[in-house]
């Protein structure tokens, strides 16, 4: 399709430049009028001498029929460069359309591999936060579990501790060591194995 | 020569005492011997002596008779054992009375070896029964340990309680 616009674009201007030099040398003709060569006698022949009338009634019928031809010429210049005006403006236009419709595909499709990519990353990151959140979830509950486990036992802790205290300081008044004597000659005779191998150690 | 200790003398502290009478006595002795010599009588004033301190001297009278160098014998004999002797602490919730000294002492005489000194001390957070050091072994029979060692189920009572 580019070929033939071109050539036919060439012959254009080659016609346009036909026109144009027949124009110049018409115009130039007739406002500079040559002046008449005599004839040389090699090439001399008897030309009839005309009259003056004749000679204008055939110069308005040349510039009648120049004119004429001229404005033929014109016109179908016009004509063809109407015509070629159109095709390269449809040619231009399907040049235009096509070239919009290239860009638009490439940029729709550079739009939706953005999209794609984000829509993917969205999901990464999503993904990331909900296991991140899980994590977080699992830690904290272990967290609190172990803090709850922690409290737990140390209150149970300080409640025997306090259980220990109480008894300790109510049975330490009094001690009546006459009452724990048969008690204390029973440790002595329960242990009195060990306690000979000790003392004779 | 070794000497069985009498039931009175318990600890070093009262075979230290003994051993301070019968230096006493070895004084009073010796000077009553010298002036006996030079001037036909006794003199100065015979300390008193304990039971345990009379019953260890009755070990070495002869025919109503002391002689000076079993004195002193027994005296040396007495420092060796206060410095050789086994010692034992014993250590009760409360401060023993000389009975119970003496009832413990004499079981141990008996049971574990004849001659031992026995240092008795008192500590009341035992609450009760005794702690007992002999050597490098210690003994806890105390009533507080018992009940700490509960504690663990102590614990284990209140979490299934509470």
């Amino acid at each position: 399709m580019n070929l033939f616009l071109q050539i036919f674009l060439y012959f254009d201007v080659f016609i346009i430049g036909v026109v144009a030099t027949i124009a110049f040398r018409h115009a130039m003709a007739h406002f500079r009028p040559q002046k008449e060569t005599k004839p040389t006698p090699s090439t001399h022949h008897t030309e009839p001498s005309l009259d003056k009338e004749v000679r204008e009634k055939l110069m308005l019928e040349a510039e009648a029929k120049y004119q004429k031809l001229l404005d033929a010429s014109i016109e179908h210049l016009s004509k063809e460069l109407g015509i070629t005006s159109d095709k390269i403006n449809r040619v231009v236009d399907r040049l235009a359309a096509d070239m919009l419709t290239r860009e638009q595909d490439a940029y729709s499709k550079l739009i939706k591999d953005y999209q794609t990519e984000t829509e993917g990353k969205l999901d990464d990151a999503k993904s990331q936060t909900n296991n991140y959140q899980s994590e977080l979830k699992a830690k904290m509950d272990e967290a609190a579990k172990a803090e709850q486990d922690r409290l737990i036992d140390l209150i149970d802790h300080k409640l025997s501790d306090a259980v220990m205290a109480f008894l300790l300081e109510a049975m330490g008044h009094e001690v009546d060591l006459g009452a724990q004597m048969d008690y204390l000659m029973k440790t002595l005779e329960q242990h009195k194995d060990e306690f000979k191998a000790a003392v004779n150690s | 020569m070794k000497y069985d200790l009498p039931e009175d003398i318990i600890s070093a502290e009262d075979l230290k005492g003994v051993i301070e009478e019968l230096k006493d006595y070895q004084t009073y002795a010796r000077h009553g011997s010298i002036k006996a010599r030079v001037t036909k009588r006794a003199g100065g004033t015979k300390p008193e002596l304990s039971r345990p301190s009379n019953e260890l001297i009755n070990l070495i009278v002869n025919n109503n008779k002391l002689a000076l160098s079993d004195l002193d014998r027994l005296i040396s004999s007495l420092e060796k054992m206060y410095s050789a002797l086994p010692r034992i602490k014993i250590t009760l919730a409360a401060l023993p009375g000389a009975g119970i000294k003496k009832q413990m002492s004499v079981w141990v005489r008996k049971n574990i070896t004849s001659n031992v000194l026995i240092d008795f001390s008192y500590n009341q957070s035992l609450l009760g029964g005794m702690v007992v050091v002999a050597g490098s072994h210690i003994y806890d029979w105390s009533l507080r340990k018992q009940i700490i060692s509960v504690q663990p189920k102590l614990n284990e009572l209140i979490a299934n309680h509470v």
